[in-house]
Parts: C-alpha cells; structure tokens; sequence
C-alpha cells in the first residue's frame, strides 16, 4: 500500500480536507498529515503587513465571502457531506495520523517525515519548504501552482498571469528548492467565461489545483509512468500584488472576456 | 488608489514650499521638534528646484515654478567665483568650503530651470559649475579636494556624473562628456560579484545607507541613458537593481535603512528617503525595461512612505522623517527636505507609470 503524506497550513484548510477526502475515496488516503500551525510571529507580522488585520479576523471568524478563494471547493465538500473543515476531526474519523508542528523545516516535521518514508507527499499548504524536508520527503512533494511555469513564479499568480499576457491555469509540479521551479508534471489552463472576475477565475484555479493534485496522485501511485520537464526560470518572481496593479489586472481581465 | 498618491503628493508639495518660509531664500534642511527649522541647505535646495519644476508642470501652477526661481537667485548669490558651490548649510557670516558632491546636486536644479524657462543665467551658472567640477578632477579621474571625507571620493558620486551630462547634453562640450564617463568608469570598477559597489557609503568601506545606494544606482541610470551606453554605464546596477527589487518586497516595503557589502541588512530602521530614492530607480529602470512587477514593488515602498507620513500632524504635515522609527540611524529625530523632494518625485514617476497602464488595458 502506498504511503502518501498531506502537508496542510492549517486545520480548517479546506483545500487540504478537499483533497484527503477525495483521495480516500479513491482508495489511496494520506497515512500522515503534518499541520503547520500559522500563528508564529513571523507568520503572522508577514500576513497583517501584506493582508492587514482582517485577515488574521476572518480565520478565527471563519467568515465566507463571496471572494473566497475556496468557495466551490466548499461547496464541493458539502456535496460529501462534510459541511465544516476540521482536518483533526476528519484524521480521527478515518484512522489517520496528525502531526503538528510550528514550522514545516523543525526538526520534528523533518524526523516525522523519515519515520513515515513516503511514496508521494502533497502539499496544501504550510510554508516554504526547503532542502532537509524536500529529502526527508524522498523529494517526491507534489504542488499545484496557480500560474503557468515557468513564466509566473511565486505568489498572486492569478493576477500576474493576467497582468503579464500569460493564460490563467494550475501547473502540477514536484517541490524543489527553489519558489515554483521543480520539475512539471503539467499545466492545464481554466478557462476565462463571460461573467467571470478575478475572484471567481481563483476559485475554478482552487479547485482545479485540488483536482489535479488527486489525478496526479493517482496516476503515480498507478505506477503509470508520467514524463516531468524541469523548466529554468523565466523573469522574476512575483510578489504579492499591489492594490493598484490588481485594479489593472480586473480591468485588463474585462477587456480579455471581450474577446 | 491614485486619489491616495495624489492626497501625498498634495501635502509634500505644500510642505517643500513651507520649507522655504524663512529669510534666507533657500529651503531649511529639515525641520525637528526640539530645533524647529534649520539653516538653508544649499545643495538640497538645489536639487529641489528640479522638484519644483515637476511640480509646476503636474500642478500646471507657477506657484513652485517662482519659488524655484527664488531658490536660484539665493543659490547665485552663492555660487563661488570658480564655479563651485558651498559644502553645509549656510551660515551668516561663515564661508564653508566647496564641495564637489553639493557643486553636482545644485546643477542638477539649474539645468533644469534653464530647460523650462530658457533663461541663459541658470545655464551658465551650471556650466561655471560644471566646468569646475571637470577642472579640479585629478588625470585618473579623481577629486583630491571638496569632498565630504578628506580624499574619499564615494560612490555615489555617480551623481555628480550625472548633473554635469545634463549640462553636456545642453552645451555639447567634450569636456564635459569625457571627464564625466572617467569618473563612472573609475567608479564601475568598484562594482562586487554580489552586484554591491563597494565604497557606495558615507564612509570608504563601509555599510551604506539606502539614500547613498540609491544615489549611486540613479546616477548609473541617468547617466547611461544620456549617453546611451548602457553595456558600460547601465548594466553594473543591474544586479543591485534585482537585489533591491527582492528585498523590498520581501520586506512589504519597508526596506532595511542599510546593507553591508554582503547585503547584510540593518533591519533596525528604514531610511524613508532611501525607500523613496530605490522606488524611483526601480520605476526608472523599469522605463527602459518594462516589467510590471518592479512597478509593484514601488508601490509598496511608496505605500510604505506615504503611510509614515500619514501619523503627522500641523508642522510635519507633508514632511517625511529621515528613518522610522524616527530615532533610526539616518538622520534621527529630522524630517529633511530632501526626504519631501524623493517622496515627491517618486510619486509623480509612480502616478505616470500608473496611468500608462490604465491607457494600455
């Protein structure tokens, strides 16, 4: 039986119980979870300077939006009758192991890993990981970026895809040491439809992340033999995007439907 | 989002000109709490003048366009026979030696008051200027006296390379063209692996604030551009230029006040001035080489300014600290005008680049 690891940034994450329950339903659950909890100081001065205050509100709120990134993942877990994330509730309920830890490189998420030795881990989330976890992982940690690499590389892809004439969409990649630069598995675009905007154009990337992440497992843990091309890098990385060039992107997006 | 930098750019303008209430002619170095306003600043105000004009042209308001001119008349009243300009601020009664770094800053404003009004007394003030700063270099380039330091010549001195190709771009003088390129090509060769020029700092070898970074990287840009060699005079800023764009948004904006040669970051304080100096060669660079992302980092190491100025109040309102916090080591407990003069422009360059994009969409 295969051994698969889930990396999560949180418990309630609902990406991260998304794809557990729907790689459970297709027989091959993780055997491990490791919870990166995201309340250490770093962590949180980073998300108040980039995000402000209310985001650290709307965790412990547990508050929807209509932007929610994660609203038709959501949704799709209602459909399975998992109506709140508890990533602890739904590991008791299936007999799987949770481990948490204040950061995915300590040494105990680090020696946790060696002791489980896994196939293929996931990662949903929890940080950046480098060199000693990506080798406790067998250097087999499958991501979904939501941009197209190697052009868009790093963090509010949506926009920068946008912004940079590049197509929206998920590349499925292995984690190295580098932001968005392992060997791809694949990308596929989502496409843009005529009501669309920036928040409902993230949640079909959310979702079909997720999706990915469950194909690409399965289709590994087949032993089906998937070709990976490792890309160098395109252009600098990206950073969180700035309200004014967020403007422009939303703005950019309209004119793009119109064709 | 624009409405915010226009609100900034608004309140700095109103406080550069605030900073010229006093008798003098020239604008205050800074203003503090326990001193108030101090003495005028010749070389600050020098270059504020280029402000000035930006300002007239945004504004379409000859308001700052006569006080540019009231600060060039204070500066002839200055300018040494030879050319030269005065190091510190003034002081009645006391006559302070040239300085080549300030001599370099104040043709910086007089080329561009003669650009805007055509009016030949500027010109030749800045020629006067420029020709002695090309007559006191040394053969290998070098000036032995008017500096900050004894025989240091910094850096940063790619800005005084600078102001004197704007004169050469006037008046088309070889002198002018040549002893420029030596001085960047001396400096150029200072350039480290890591992409840090060594000696960019107030002191030989040492850390270097952002402000004297910036100065460095700026007068590089500048320069390659009005000598279209950017192979030679361009390209050593490139690495700086990516570091830089790295650290400020890894940092949301607040960029550390210093680094060593290294890139060793003193995050004890952000220099504001120097926030505002890198977001202007970030913006300047990104003219020749367009990439939206070095526009977002910009943003955020303006955000980072105009929020600090934000929390001021009656006589601080518009200005901008020298670090935050406001006991960090660059200019503690001051609020320098050429803080308001980088804020400015910076915003200016920003709200363009802005609208550039809104048009393209």
């Amino acid at each position: 039986m295969s051994r698969v690891a889930l990396i999560a940034g949180y418990n309630k994450s609902w990406t991260s119980l998304y794809v557990a329950e729907k790689l459970r339903l297709q027989s091959i659950k993780p055997s491990l979870i490791i919870i990166c909890y995201p309340f250490t100081k770093a962590r949180i001065i980073n998300v108040v300077r980039n995000r402000g205050l209310n985001a650290i509100k709307n965790y412990f709120l547990n508050k929807q939006t209509s932007t929610d990134k994660n609203l038709l993942v959501k949704k799709r877990l209602m459909n399975l009758n998992i109506p709140s994330p508890s990533l602890r509730k739904w590991a008791k309920q299936n007999n799987v192991k949770v481990v948490s830890s204040n950061n995915i490189n300590s040494e105990k998420s680090i020696n946790e890993m060696r002791r489980f030795n896994p196939d293929l881990t996931l990662y949903t989330g929890g940080g950046i990981i480098k060199k000693e976890f990506i080798h406790a992982a067998n250097k087999k940690i499958l991501n979904a970026h939501s941009g197209l690499m190697p052009h868009i590389r790093g963090m509010s892809a949506l926009e920068w895809s946008i912004l940079l004439n590049q197509k929206p969409g998920v590349t499925t990649h292995y984690i190295d040491q580098g932001i968005d630069t392992g060997s791809i598995l694949g990308f596929q675009e989502v496409e843009i439809n005529e009501n669309e905007n920036l928040d409902s154009l993230r949640q079909k990337i959310v979702l079909t992340g997720c999706r990915n992440l469950v194909f690409y497992t399965s289709q590994l843990l087949s032993d089906n033999k998937l070709d990976t091309e490792k890309k160098s890098p395109i252009g600098r990385q990206c950073f969180i995007i700035s309200k004014p060039l967020q403007k422009i992107a939303e703005l950019k997006l309209k004119k793009l439907k119109k064709h | 989002m624009i409405d915010n930098y226009k609100y900034h750019l608004k309140i700095t303008s109103e406080w550069i000109l605030k900073s010229f209430n006093n008798k003098s002619g020239g604008s205050s170095a800074h203003y503090s709490d326990f001193l108030w306003w101090s003495k005028s600043y010749p070389e600050t105000t020098g270059y504020i003048i280029t402000t000035l004009i930006e300002l007239t042209k945004f504004y379409n308001d000859q308001t700052y366009y006569k006080q540019a001119i009231s600060a060039g008349k204070w500066l002839q009243t200055l300018q040494n026979k030879d050319g030269s300009f005065p190091s510190g601020l003034t002081i009645k009664n006391k006559k302070n030696p040239p300085s080549v770094f300030n001599t370099g800053q104040i043709i910086d404003g007089l080329t561009e008051l003669y650009l805007y009004d055509n009016d030949k007394q500027w010109l030749s003030m800045a020629e006067k200027g420029a020709n002695w700063l090309c007559n006191t270099l040394n053969d290998d380039g070098v000036w032995d006296k008017g500096n900050y330091k004894s025989k240091f010549n910094p850096s940063y001195y790619t800005q005084v390379a600078w102001p004197i190709l704007k004169v050469y771009q006037i008046n088309d003088s070889d002198l002018l063209k040549n002893s420029s390129k030596m001085v960047l090509s001396n400096i150029s060769r200072r350039l480290l692996k890591n992409g840090v020029i060594k000696d960019w700092g107030f002191e030989e070898n040492s850390a270097a604030f952002t402000h004297t970074i910036a100065y460095t990287i700026r007068g590089f840009i500048e320069s390659a551009i009005i000598l279209d060699d950017w192979g030679n005079f361009g390209s050593p800023i490139e690495k700086s230029i990516n570091k830089l764009y790295r650290q400020a948004e890894i940092n949301a904006g607040a960029l550390p006040g210093m680094y060593d040669n290294n890139w060793k970051p003193d995050k004890s304080f952000v220099c504001l001035t120097g926030n505002a100096q890198v977001a202007i060669c970030l913006l300047r660079y990104e003219q020749i080489f367009p990439d939206l992302r070095l526009v977002n980092a910009s943003i955020k190491l303006v955000d980072y300014v105009c929020n600090q100025q934000k929390k001021l109040k009656n006589y601080k309102l518009g200005s901008v600290a020298g670090s935050k916090p406001l006991w960090g080591k660059y200019m503690k407990f001051r609020y320098p005008n050429w803080a308001a003069k980088y804020h400015a422009d910076s915003l200016i360059l920003l709200m363009e680049r802005l609208q550039i994009e809104e048009k393209n969409v």
